[in-house]
C-alpha cells in the first residue's frame, strides 16, 4: 500500500518536473527576459541575482535564464521529434518483422542486433559524424541510433500476440492480413510502444546534451543544453552559474521524465494491476 | 575542546601548503610542464608543429637561436655567420660540443643533417622549406658554407628557428632514422629517458651540456589537452607549468597562493580572414573593408579577452624584424562600413556569412568568434559560426573550403617572409588571399634583396599594399598566459620557447 503511494507521489513529482519543462519550452519566448543570443559584452560574467540577469549573465553578456528557457525548447523538440520518429519507424518495422517473420524479418533483427552491439550514443555520434551537424541532423542520427529498441520490443509482442484466440479467430474468418495487423495487433502492443517511448524520451534527451557538449550536435549560438555545459567548462573557476543552471535543468527534466516513464510503465502494465 | 580547534587549523594550513608530491618535486629539482598534446615524433626536422617541436628543442639545440630580448638571431650552435656571396652562406660551429652518445658536433653533422631532409624517404615537412638550398659544403672541421639557387637572404631568419636542429651523423648512419626516433640524441641541455604515449615525457639533465649544466635534475612534459583541466591539475599541485592560463582566471590563480601567472606578449598574431579565394562576397575589397570597419577590436579586446592581447593594425606585429609602423588602423567606424557597403551594391541586412572557428586552441578562439558574429549582426548581417575540432578547421583551410571567414592564429611571427609570402599569394597551404598579381610580384622581388635596408624598405611596402586590400580584418598579438608555481623562477619569451634550461628552482 505504502508502496504504491510512493510511486504515485514519485509520479506526481515527474509529472510536475515534466510539466515545468513543457511549460518552460513552450513559453520560453513569453517567459524569456531576453534574446537568449544577444551579445552584451559590457554585462559579461555577471552572478546570479544582478538586476535584469535573474541567474546571472555567460562569457559573452547572454542572459542565462533565457538560454536555460530556450534551451528546454530543443531539448524537448529534439526529444519529442527523435520519440516520434523511432517508434514509428521502429514500430512498424518491429511489426512487420513480427507478424510476417520469414527472411525479411531475420535480417532485420540480425541488423538490429549488430546495431545493439554498439554503445547509444557512440553509434549516435558517428552517424552525426557522417550526416553533419545541426538540429535536423541531430534528430536524424539520435534515430537512425536509436529505432532499434521498438523494433526489438514491438516484434517480441507481436510474435504473442499473433498466437492469441481473437487473432487466429480473425484470421480464420478471413479478415484481410492489414486489417488484423493494424485492428487487432497494433492496439495490443501501443502500451508497450508508450512505455517505451517515455523511457527512451530522457535518453534522447541526455545523449543528445553528451553529444552537443563534444561540440558536434546542434551548433552555438543555438542555446542547447550540452554546448552550454561544454563552453562553461572554461569559466568554471570563476562563473560556476554557467554550468549549475543548464545542467540541474537538464538533471532535473531528464528525472523528470523518467519518474513520469515508470510511473506510465505501472500503470499500463496488467501484470501489475491490482 | 582546544585539542579540535588546534587539529582544524593544521587541517587549513596543510591545505594551504603545498601537496606532497610538488615539495618533493621541488626537493629533487623536478619540473612537470602540461602541454595540450604530445610530439607527434621524436625525430627533429620532421614535423612543422610548435608542440612537437618545443619539446625537441630540450633535447637537440638548434644552430641559430633568436636573443631574449629584440628576438634577432644569436649565436648557438653556430658561433658566426656571414654572407660570402649572393648564394653562399657561411656558418662558423662551435667547437668541442658533443652529442649525448658522445659524437662530437661539427661539420659533418650539419651536412647529414641537410641530407636527413633532403632525402624524401624522410617525408620531412622541412624539405619544402629548405629547396632553396642546393648544396651544404664543408669547408673544414667547423666551418660549413649553404649553397642557394638563387639570392635567400632570409636563411638567417629559417636558420634562427625550429627549422633545423643538428642530428648526429654516426648514430643516423649506423642506428638508422627508426632508432634515433625511439631515442633521440642531441646536443641539448636534456637528455630522453622515456615516453609513454599519450602520458608523458620525461628527461634528465645533461650535466656536460656546453652551455653549463641544467639547473633542473630533471623535466617531465604532461598531455592535457584542455585549458580548464591543466588549470585543475596546477592548482592541485600536479603539475607546475602551464601554457595559456585562461583571461577569467588569472586573478584567481595569482591569488591561490600555489603559483602566479607570467604573461608575455606573443609574436603569434590572431586574425580574422577575409577569404577571396573561394566564390563570394569577400571578393569584393569594398565588402571586406566594410566587415573591417564594422568590426570593433577594441571591444573584443576588453570584453572578451580582459585586456590580455595587443592590438594589430598590419599584417605584421611590432616584434617582427621587417615590422614598420607607417600607416594607419582601419578605425571601427559603423556608418562607413553601411557606406561602403551600399557602394558595393549589398544589403546588409539580406547578408548571410560563414565563419569557421577552431575551439579551444587558441585562448577563448570560439567565443571571439561568436564576438565577432554578435558585433557583425549589429549591421543586420546574419553570421554562422561554424566550430571545428582543430584537425578539420586546418583541412578546411588547406583545402579551400572554409566559409567566407575564417579565424586562425600564426606565428611564432619574427620576420615577414614567413608570414606575407606564406599568406597572401593563392597557393600556399594556409593561405587564404591571393591573386593579386602587384602582390605576387612585389613578394617574388622582396625575398631575394640582399642589402638590408632596400629589403626593409620593400617589406614596408608591401605591409602597406597588404593593408589596402584588407585580406583580414587585423586583430591582435596574444598575450600570453603561464601558469607557474610559486617555487619556480622562469620568465617565458614572446617567441613561444618553453625553455627549462632557463628554469631555476627558487629555495624554499
Amino acid at each position: 500500500m505504502i508502496a504504491r503511494l510512493n510511486r504515485h507521489l514519485l509520479g506526481i513529482v515527474g509529472l510536475l518536473l515534466t510539466s515545468a519543462a513543457v511549460v518552460a519550452a513552450l513559453a520560453a519566448p513569453v517567459l524569456a527576459p531576453h534574446d537568449p543570443i544577444k551579445s552584451d559584452f559590457v554585462a559579461s560574467l555577471k552572478p546570479p541575482g544582478t538586476p535584469g540577469h535573474l541567474l546571472g549573465t555567460d562569457q559573452l553578456g547572454r542572459d542565462l535564464l533565457s538560454r536555460v528557457l530556450y534551451g528546454a525548447r530543443i531539448a524537448l523538440f529534439i526529444g519529442f521529434c527523435t520519440v516520434l520518429l523511432t517508434a514509428v519507424v521502429g514500430g512498424l518495422l518491429g511489426l512487420v518483422a513480427g507478424f510476417f517473420g520469414g527472411w525479411p524479418g531475420a535480417v532485420l533483427m540480425r541488423i538490429a542486433d549488430v546495431q545493439l552491439s554498439f554503445p547509444f550514443v557512440l553509434l549516435a555520434l558517428t552517424i552525426n559524424a557522417i550526416v553533419g551537424l545541426g538540429l535536423r541532423n541531430i534528430i536524424i542520427s539520435l534515430s537512425a541510433a536509436g529505432w532499434v529498441i521498438y523494433a526489438r520490443v514491438v516484434r517480441g509482442e507481436v510474435l504473442s500476440i499473433k498466437q492469441r484466440d481473437y487473432v487466429q479467430a480473425a484470421a480464420a474468418l478471413g479478415t484481410g492480413k492489414a486489417r488484423v495487423l493494424f485492428r487487432h495487433v497494433l492496439p495490443n502492443v501501443a502500451p508497450s510502444i508508450i512505455v517505451v517511448a517515455s523511457l527512451q524520451f530522457s535518453q534522447f534527451i541526455v545523449a543528445e546534451a553528451a553529444i552537443s557538449f563534444l561540440g558536434f550536435g546542434v551548433q552555438p549560438p543555438t542555446p542547447a543544453w550540452g554546448s552550454m555545459l561544454s563552453e562553461s567548462r572554461d569559466f568554471l573557476y570563476v562563473a560556476w552559474w554557467l554550468a549549475a543552471f543548464p545542467g540541474a535543468a537538464l538533471a532535473l527534466t531528464a528525472l523528470g521524465i523518467n519518474l513520469l516513464g515508470d510511473w506510465l510503465r505501472d500503470a499500463l502494465d496488467p501484470k501489475l494491476r491490482v | 575542546m582546544q585539542m579540535t580547534a588546534l587539529v582544524a587549523l593544521a587541517g587549513v594550513l596543510l591545505a594551504a601548503a603545498l601537496p606532497v608530491e610538488a615539495q618533493e618535486r621541488a626537493r629533487a629539482k623536478e619540473v612537470i610542464v602540461a602541454f595540450a598534446a604530445e610530439p607527434r615524433s621524436l625525430l627533429p626536422n620532421t614535423i612543422v608543429d610548435w608542440t612537437t617541436n618545443n619539446q625537441l628543442e630540450h633535447i637537440y639545440d638548434r644552430l641559430v637561436d633568436r636573443d631574449g630580448k629584440a628576438y634577432k638571431p644569436a649565436p648557438m650552435l653556430a658561433t658566426g655567420w656571414k654572407i660570402v656571396n649572393d648564394t653562399t652562406w657561411e656558418f662558423t660551429l662551435r667547437q668541442g660540443v658533443k652529442f649525448h652518445n658522445g659524437e662530437p658536433f661539427n661539420a659533418a653533422s650539419v651536412k647529414a643533417t641537410m641530407d636527413y631532409i633532403k632525402d624524401p624517404a624522410n617525408k620531412t615537412h622541412y624539405a619544402p622549406r629548405w629547396a632553396q638550398v642546393k648544396d651544404v659544403q664543408i669547408v673544414n672541421d667547423h666551418t660549413v658554407r649553404f649553397i642557394t639557387d638563387k639570392p635567400w637572404p632570409g636563411l638567417i631568419d629559417r636558420m634562427a628557428a625550429t627549422d633545423f636542429l643538428p642530428m648526429p651523423p654516426k648514430a643516423l648512419k649506423e642506428q638508422g632514422v627508426q632508432a634515433l626516433a625511439a631515442k633521440p640524441i642531441g646536443t641539448g641541455p636534456f637528455k630522453f629517458v622515456q615516453w609513454s604515449r599519450d602520458e608523458k615525457l620525461v628527461l634528465e639533465k645533461n650535466p656536460d651540456y656546453w652551455q653549463g649544466a641544467p639547473d633542473l635534475n630533471r623535466v617531465t612534459f604532461r598531455f592535457i589537452p584542455e585549458f580548464s583541466a591543466r588549470l585543475a591539475a596546477l592548482l592541485a599541485g600536479e603539475i607546475d607549468i602551464m601554457k595559456d592560463v585562461p583571461p577569467h582566471t588569472v586573478e584567481m590563480l595569482d591569488k591561490s597562493g600555489k603559483a602566479k601567472v607570467r604573461s608575455t606578449v606573443s609574436s603569434r598574431i590572431n586574425y580574422l580572414a577575409l577569404v577571396n579565394l573561394k566564390p563570394g562576397p569577400m571578393q569584393d575589397l569594398r565588402a571586406r573593408q566594410a566587415i573591417h570597419h564594422a568590426v570593433n577590436v577594441d571591444e573584443l579586446i576588453q570584453q572578451v579577452l580582459k585586456g590580455r592581447a595587443t592590438k594589430m593594425c598590419g599584417p605584421l606585429s611590432p616584434l617582427n624584424v621587417d615590422y614598420s609602423p607607417k600607416g594607419e588602423c582601419i578605425k571601427y567606424d559603423p556608418a562607413r562600413a553601411q557606406a561602403l557597403f551600399k557602394e558595393a551594391g549589398i544589403d546588409p541586412t539580406k547578408l548571410q556569412l560563414t565563419l569557421d572557428t577552431p575551439s579551444g586552441r587558441y585562448p577563448l578562439d570560439k567565443d571571439i568568434s561568436l564576438a565577432i558574429a554578435a558585433q557583425l549582426q549589429r549591421l543586420g548581417i546574419k553570421v554562422n559560426v561554424v566550430v571545428n575540432e582543430w584537425g578539420t578547421h586546418l583541412d578546411k583551410i588547406k583545402n579551400r573550403t572554409t566559409g567566407d571567414m575564417f579565424f586562425l592564429g600564426w606565428g611564432p611571427a619574427l620576420e615577414a617572409q614567413g608570414t606575407i609570402e606564406q599568406l597572401f599569394q593563392a597557393t600556399p597551404t594556409y593561405s587564404s588571399y591571393g591573386n593579386n598579381k602587384a602582390i605576387d610580384a612585389k613578394i617574388a622581388q622582396a625575398v631575394t634583396i640582399v642589402d638590408p635596408k632596400k629589403r626593409l624598405e620593400a617589406w614596408a611596402e608591401l605591409q602597406q599594399m597588404v593593408r589596402d586590400e584588407v585580406p583580414w580584418v587585423f586583430l591582435w598579438q596574444q598575450h600570453d598566459l603561464y601558469g607557474v608555481a610559486n617555487w619556480i623562477e622562469w620568465t617565458p619569451r614572446a617567441d613561444e620557447k618553453v625553455w627549462m634550461y632557463d628554469a631555476k628552482i627558487i629555495a624554499r
